[in-house]
């Protein structure tokens, strides 16, 4: 057990990775625990006053640190300094649920637990704490109920009781992960599950935004051909003054010139190579301080993110890397969507696209006399 | 050979030859190879007209034969000549283009030859009307009657010697007409035996004897020396006896041309001068036929330029094509890199066929739209132009300094490249690069961007062709390859081909797959061509799908046989549970698949012309009679008449898809 707690005794910080989720985060500031404005302790003290002087010495110190023994005795509260009652002190805490014994490089250490924390535990059961621990500790990524049952070595219905005590007294919450859906995971109820979790901005309650994905890959795009490519100059005449009435394709006319009025441009055949050596083309960063510039995203998306974004958009052939991959360009002439169409001699062919052309034969049941297909194509 | 290659082959050869041919060549095809008793049982014809059908076959070099040393001779069908029946079209356009309008009526000529002597070749243009040359099988007409007026003997002569030239059409060889196992096994009979060689190792014998096969072999199919002279000794008495006079002439005459073609034509092109020159002709007694491997290459010239069209622009294309057009004569076939051995880890790029900046610029003098071709015409743009000086000089300050070190090693093949070029240069840009040359010599400066532009306001296009070139080179396919300016070596430009036909490849899978399957199916197909083999989990995750929506396309894909799955069980139980499904992209087996389903709609094109042609059957019999030829207004009525002209433009649509079908089969087999 002090092993496995050990692996989580010193854990990121967790406020810069909930930013940029897309859900805003509950933060969570410590609360003040009761005893930490206790003064110092006067005189011969009871064990009892010794020891929460000792808790409210070490309160003060940031959340999750770390003491060891020599830390805690230069703090010089304990009477008779010595190894002996030290350890006395801090098993009787850890008992009491406020310290949380850990091992470090084979040495005992101690971790600081709220009051409130503290409180949790002794209202609980030996299972339910025993399952509450794991996890605390599986912090905001949860954990999958499957490995809780291993470590714990519960039995299942025991394990599943204390679950559901666990939920009805709110402490805990079952979320679902991006990886694997089908998997229950528990974590801390007042915890935001991590981005490995939810699977970061293009995703929303575990399921991915297609729609978000393509609207940002449409303006990252856009953004690019407008500066990768040289565009003629837009014709004056677009800047008539608008009528009060539209029809409907002149709606869709004025909507398509705002679009373009953007920092991005379509793709259009007048467009023109820059010169060999351009080294304008927009990088990662660039792109990145663009979008998070636009403020499409209701939060901020990372590099990494954008990354993604833009290899999506490599994939689909609509960009590709130049200066040695670490720059984008828009590839010219796209086929699909709103691209250009670019066909070739077999997708235009009848038989190109027929469904059925693994069945065709000669004098089978379908064959190219009797084939309705050529018929439509060929009066096409 | 697959089935629809073999379907497709037996259409083409039916709708050129007609039914008795085909019937024959099908048989051929299927059974493998056939002597003629063999031949007469399987097609159960009269053997008088196996024999006829075989000879149309011969003369077309449809078929191989080989006759083995109990005097049988054995025929096997070529599939490579049937196929390319389709691309007769697309030949005698090019020919056109290239060495002008009589040019590609030479070139369609020879087609209906298949294979023709210089001297009948001639007659039947000088006194056509009276004596069709002997070879004609009587499909048709030689030629447009409006080219047939200016003709003379000696015009068609400067034709033929031009498109010898330009390796469009090339020397018969008996080689040509044998299967490669054949020509390999003759070869071997050829070449001495292992223990010729006098080398301290059996293997080493081995390898020396092997090469010289090699050689061999290299020689029979570009016949340009009059030599084989052993073959001879070793063929001619059987060749004699079983193969139309006409054929072992064929041999003898070899023996008496000159060379012509290729290496020594490409280079200077004196030898072929001098030769019209004294005699005013070519050899009447040559043997010539179509050169399908130099088509396949300006074909392929084609393409590439096609893809710089839609990847860079209009312009730069053009730059590009000039480009391809210098290197075409050193270009003799689309598989292997002219001239540049290969060692294992691809040819030495140094020894490919080069072609310098200056080459370009001269031939590209009169192109007033180049500069044009750029964004930066816009002022504010300018700043940017400014930056990138920096970088590119020390760019090529890089490369400068490796090929410094390269020199070193191999300074002698340094010095002889630049001979052979300044031969080629001597006589396009006469005095003008070796000025440049010496130029370099006396004042070299390591920045010889410096120079370039010193050297600007003598030729203000310079910059801008040099410009083209770098986008060529510095895009992400490497349309070129850039030797930067040496002391002693002008700049240089290469194409290494084989990459490059692998993207263009890659390019045209995937436009077929994104047209078919949508723009999701390319993202997933490009995923998985760049990451190789992905579990589903992973899949999803990077390509930001929908596991739902990915599932269907990956699917679809995977039942059309364009991506793959593997299976990888976790232990031996092979619980699907505990197995790992693993999707990869295979660009061999996507493309072979692909050129299956190419071939296959080519020969139900076909089928369709036939279908559609007979149920008009009777009007275009009508029609094509030698007295309503000329006279339809007269003989037709109007409905037969619109059927007719239906029927034609149907053709023709028809038509241009197996064009474009070809051109795709083109990609994925030949470049």
């Amino acid at each position: 057990m002090n092993n496995h707690l050990s692996l989580h005794c010193d854990t990121g910080d967790n406020r810069s990775e909930s930013d940029s989720t897309m859900v805003t985060l509950v933060k969570e500031y410590p609360t003040k625990d009761d005893d930490l404005t206790m003064g110092e302790p006067s005189g011969v003290s009871s064990p009892q006053e010794l020891r929460n002087a000792l808790y409210a010495r070490c309160a003060t110190f940031e959340e999750n640190h770390v003491f060891d023994q020599n830390e805690l005795l230069s703090f010089n509260i304990l009477p008779e300094n010595n190894v002996e009652k030290l350890i006395v002190h801090t098993n009787r805490l850890a008992k009491d649920g406020l310290f949380k014994l850990m091992t470090k490089d084979g040495k005992a250490c101690w971790k600081v637990v709220k009051r409130s924390d503290a409180a949790k535990y002794k209202s609980l059961s030996q299972d339910e704490a025993l399952v509450y621990s794991y996890i605390e500790a599986a912090q905001r990524e949860g954990i999958w109920s499957k490995l809780l049952r291993n470590k714990t070595n519960l039995h299942m219905t025991t394990m599943n009781r204390a679950i559901k005590n666990l939920e009805s007294k709110n402490y805990i919450k079952s979320i679902k992960t991006v990886k694997w859906p089908n998997r229950k995971t528990y974590m801390l109820a007042k915890l935001q599950p991590s981005e490995n979790v939810t699977g970061g901005p293009f995703y929303t309650d575990g399921i991915l935004d297609e729609e978000f994905v393509h609207q940002m890959s449409l303006w990252a795009e856009r953004y690019i051909i407008g500066r990768s490519w040289w565009h003629p100059s837009l014709p004056e005449s677009v800047k008539r003054k608008p009528k009060s009435k539209l029809t409907q394709e002149e709606a869709e006319e004025l909507r398509a010139r705002e679009l373009r009025r953007g920092q991005g441009r379509a793709r259009s055949e007048a467009m023109l190579p820059f010169r060999a050596g351009y080294n304008g083309y927009p990088t990662l960063a660039e792109i990145t301080r663009a979008i998070n510039a636009s403020e499409l995203s209701g939060v901020v998306m990372k590099e990494s993110e954008v990354g993604q974004l833009l290899d999506i958009l490599c994939w689909d052939g609509r960009l590709e890397k130049v200066l040695n991959g670490k720059s984008y360009r828009a590839v010219r002439l796209v086929i699909g969507e709103e691209g250009i169409l670019l066909d070739n001699g077999l997708t235009e062919s009848p038989c190109g696209r027929c469904p059925v052309f693994d069945m065709c034969e000669e004098d089978g049941p379908v064959n190219a006399r009797n084939c309705e297909y050529f018929q439509e194509w060929l009066q096409h | 050979m697959s089935r629809y290659a073999s379907e497709l082959c037996v259409l083409l050869v039916d709708n050129l030859y007609g039914e008795l041919t085909s019937r024959i060549f099908q048989v051929i095809l299927r059974e493998g190879r056939l002597s003629i008793p063999a031949l007469i049982h399987h097609t159960g014809l009269t053997p008088r007209l196996v024999k006829h059908g075989i000879a149309v076959l011969l003369q077309q070099q449809l078929v191989f034969w080989h006759t083995s040393a109990e005097d049988a001779t054995v025929y096997e069908a070529n599939t490579t000549a049937a196929y390319n029946l389709v691309r007769a079209g697309k030949y005698v356009q090019i020919a056109e283009e290239q060495l002008g309008h009589f040019a590609g009526a030479v070139i369609s000529n020879l087609l209906l030859l298949g294979h023709a002597r210089v001297g009948d070749l001639v007659q039947a243009y000088g006194t056509r009307s009276k004596d069709k040359p002997p070879l004609s099988n009587g499909s048709g007409s030689v030629t447009d009657d409006n080219v047939e007026s200016d003709v003379t003997p000696k015009s068609v002569h400067i034709t033929l010697h031009d498109l010898l030239q330009a390796g469009l059409v090339s020397l018969v060889n008996e080689s040509h007409f044998r299967s490669d196992a054949d020509n390999r096994i003759e070869a071997g009979k050829v070449v001495p035996a292992a223990e010729y060689f006098k080398n301290k190792t059996k293997r080493e014998n081995e390898e020396q004897r092997e090469m010289a096969i090699l050689q061999k072999l290299e020689e029979w199919k570009y016949p340009t020396a009059p030599e084989e002279e052993e073959v001879e000794i070793v063929n001619r008495g059987k060749k004699r006896r079983l193969e139309d006079p006409k054929e072992s002439e064929t041999i003898k005459r070899q023996r008496l041309y000159l060379p012509l073609v290729d290496k020594v034509a490409s280079t200077a092109g004196t030898a072929g001068a001098l030769r019209i020159g004294h005699t005013g002709a070519l050899n009447n007694d040559h043997i010539l036929r179509i050169n399908h491997d130099k088509f396949a290459v300006i074909m392929r010239n084609r393409s590439l330029v096609a893809l710089a069209e839609q990847s860079i622009c209009k312009t730069t294309a053009k730059v590009y094509a000039e480009v391809l057009r210098r290197l075409e004569s050193k270009v003799r076939n689309c598989k292997e890199e002219t001239g540049a051995p290969d060692f294992g880890d691809g040819p030495e790029l140094h020894a490919l066929p080069q072609v310098s900046t200056d080459d370009i610029v001269a031939a590209l003098r009169h192109s007033t739209d180049l500069a044009n071709a750029f964004g930066n015409v816009d002022a504010s743009r300018v700043n940017l132009r400014q930056s990138d000086h920096p970088k590119r000089r020390r760019r090529r300050e890089e490369s400068d300094s490796e090929d410094e070190v390269m020199k070193d090693g191999n300074a002698s093949r340094g010095e002889e490249e630049d001979e052979d070029d300044s031969d080629s240069e001597a006589l396009l840009t006469s005095a003008s690069s070796e000025s440049e040359e010496e130029k370099g010599e006396a004042e070299y400066d390591p920045s010889s961007s410096t120079k370039t532009r010193a050297k600007a306001p003598e030729n203000p296009q310079l910059n801008t062709i040099r410009d083209h070139l770098l986008l060529l080179a510095q895009h992400p396919y490497q349309f070129l390859h850039h030797f930067p300016e040496t002391p002693i070596l002008p700049e240089k430009w290469t194409v290494y081909f084989a990459p490059l036909m692998a993207h263009l490849t890659h390019h045209t899978l995937l436009r077929t797959i994104t047209s078919r399957y949508g723009l999701r199916a390319a993202r997933l197909t490009r995923l998985l061509s760049e990451k190789g083999k992905v579990d589903e989990k992973n899949l999803c995750s990077l390509s930001l799908l929908n596991q739902k929506t990915m599932r269907s396309y990956l699917t679809a894909l995977h039942q059309a046989g364009m991506i793959q799955l593997q299976e990888v069980p976790r232990d031996n139980s092979r619980n699907p549970q505990r197995t790992l499904y693993l999707w990869f992209f295979d660009i061999e087996r996507c493309k072979a698949k692909m050129l299956q389903e190419t071939y296959k709609s080519m020969a139900r094109c076909l089928q369709r012309v036939q279908v559609e042609g007979d149920k008009v059957k009777s009007t275009v019999e009508k029609a094509s009679r030698s007295d309503v030829i000329g006279r339809e207004e007269e003989f037709l009525g109007v409905q037969e008449r619109e059927a007719l002209r239906k029927w034609r433009e149907m053709e023709d649509k028809i038509w241009g898809e197996v064009a474009r079908l070809d051109d795709m089969v083109a990609i994925m087999r030949d470049f």
